[in-house]
């Protein structure tokens, strides 16, 4: 349950065995069944999920609408961050859209960890600094793209996600009403 | 930070037939992949012999049961060979999650000096034995088979 993490982990630090006892101590392995709620608007998320198998979507609800955030696939971490980083009423739900086997870990369990393991922070560091490059990316896009555009960036690089989850989820990612998203796919077969 | 083993699983279920369901022990050799039998009584400070499957052999402990809280949890307290060289408190919990729909949450924790060298070695297969457990007991809770039958 552990390699996958292990396996992802190795490309960004070392960890130590005694360091990898740490970690698989400080992490819950959880399943959850699709459509399960990890995370409530309105609660504080206390938790961050590293994703073995399945898919987690993160959205926002607006006027009766849900409008996805983000879709985090296999070897992400996944949380409503602000939520969680400031404890604070999370204003997102993340929902389970596939069954999935995740790697949980707490709050508190995290700082201990990083007191424990340095070679923690650096990960946390580095993906995090990778999360900042995609947010800076899909907020340029939204600024400089073209729906059209847009949703062939995100064919590109996550074409898989297409045969996975509805369409119109990927629809309101890129902005876009889910006609206007048959309408791309249909110009560019 | 304590050594320690914890898995969870979502299952649709209410809390009291998940209890019936994880309490039953004489049910257990019908179902469970992992903890083959139980012996004994399910009441604080009763011992009990458990049989577990591990890779292709059974092992045999006589742990003692430390706490029970009807509809919610139960542990029992066991070491291999003498107390302080390898213990493990070994535990159930059930967390309502809606009115049917429950949290099991199941793990262990470990102390004593070979604990470090011991998990090193069997962590990873007690882990799976204890997720392939979860699974099975989701199963037969969803299935809608009662431990009755």
């Amino acid at each position: 349950m552990f390699e996958q993490f292990f396996a992802f982990a190795s490309n960004l630090v070392q960890f130590t065995n005694q360091e990898k006892q740490l970690i698989q101590s400080a992490f819950t392995f959880r399943q959850v069944p699709r459509k399960f709620r990890l995370t409530e608007e309105g609660k504080i998320a206390r938790e961050v999920y590293f994703i073995n198998k399945g898919l987690l979507r993160l959205y926002y609800t607006k006027e009766g609408e849900d409008i996805t955030a983000f879709i985090f696939k296999e070897n992400l971490f996944a949380s409503s961050y602000d939520s969680f980083l400031r404890k604070v009423p999370s204003i997102q739900t993340l929902e389970a859209l596939e069954d999935s086997d995740l790697l949980v870990i707490t709050y508190d369990d995290m700082q201990r960890l990083y007191e424990l393991v340095p070679a923690m922070n650096t990960l946390t560091r580095k993906i995090a600094e990778q999360r900042f490059i995609n947010a800076q990316l899909v907020l340029s896009s939204y600024i400089l793209d073209s729906p059209e555009e847009r949703y062939r960036k995100f064919e590109a690089e996550h074409g898989d996600l297409l045969l996975r989850i509805p369409h119109y989820m990927i629809a309101s990612f890129l902005g876009i009403t889910p006609v206007s998203l048959s309408r791309i796919r249909k110009r560019l077969m | 930070m304590n050594k320690r083993i914890k898995t969870e699983i979502i299952i649709d279920s209410s809390k009291e037939k998940l209890w019936e369901l994880l309490t039953n022990f004489n049910e257990y050799p019908h179902w469970n992949p992992f903890i083959r039998s139980i012996e004994g009584e399910l009441k604080q400070g009763a011992r009990l012999t458990n049989r577990l499957q591990t890779r292709d052999k059974i092992m045999v402990f006589k742990p003692i049961v430390q706490e029970v809280i009807p509809f919610h949890a139960f542990s029992w307290m066991g070491s291999l060979w003498i107390k302080g060289l390898f213990d493990g408190r070994h535990y159930f919990s059930i967390e309502e999650i809606a009115p049917n729909q429950v949290k099991l949450i199941h793990g262990e924790d470990f102390s004593g000096i070979l604990s470090t060298a011991i998990l090193k070695k069997i962590g990873d297969a007690t882990r799976n034995n204890f997720v392939v457990m979860n699974q099975a007991l989701k199963q037969l809770a969803e299935s809608g088979a009662s431990s009755d039958r």
